[in-house]
């Protein structure tokens, strides 16, 4: 059994209840694979590096789950074909992830996060 | 950004607590140069086992978009 995580980037127009059924859509998917999910939660909406798809920004979904055959070609080719998730990146972890208590709010891996918000709505 | 300087021991051999992650971008932007390059190993100090891990999670931010492939690409 192997752990795995996959990290993508959900349009930046989709909050609250659409953002969780997106995510609700990703964990189902996930789960009919045979996976186990550890943890699942939002990230943060970010700034992005470079344009997707002509988006300056995104919200980060963080997914991390075991399973024992991995998927990795048949979830790429759907997530491609997932018009709300601009990129995706899976990867194998060495160790199991730590279970997170608190996964309705966002993750405040950096301070970035809400700097962002305030940048975006300077921007409008 | 932090320069390290020649000849300086690696530091991630030197801080075992600190941990290669491609999610953690204020770290790893210290081993890119303004361009957007991976600054070699030889430069910053770091040894050759951890610069691998390193260039690895550097080219995985970069195609996650957290860190970018030339600079700073909202220049405009």
């Amino acid at each position: 059994m192997r752990y795995y995580e996959t990290l993508y980037i959900a349009h930046p127009d989709y909050e609250d209840a659409r953002l969780d059924e997106l995510k609700n859509n990703v964990d189902e998917r996930i789960r009919n694979h045979g996976a186990e999910i550890v943890n699942s939660y939002t990230w943060g909406k970010r700034r992005l590096a470079y344009e997707v798809n002509k988006f300056r920004y995104g919200t980060y979904m963080m997914l991390q789950y075991s399973v024992q055959e991995p998927f990795i070609d048949e979830l790429n080719s759907w997530m491609e074909l997932q018009e709300p998730i601009l990129a995706y990146l899976t990867t194998r972890l060495d160790d199991a992830p730590v279970i997170r208590e608190d996964t309705n709010g966002e993750a405040s891996f950096d301070k970035q996060v809400v700097e962002v918000k305030k940048t975006m709505e300077a921007e409008g | 950004m932090a320069f390290m300087g020649r000849g300086r021991v690696c530091k991630f051999c030197e801080d075992r607590a600190l941990t290669i992650d491609y999610k953690n971008v204020k770290l790893i932007r210290k081993f890119v140069n303004e361009q957007g390059k991976i600054i070699p190993g030889r430069v910053t100090g770091t040894c050759s086992r951890h610069q691998r891990q390193l260039t690895g999670a550097i080219k995985r931010a970069r195609n996650i978009a957290l860190l970018s492939y030339s600079g700073d690409e909202f220049s405009s």
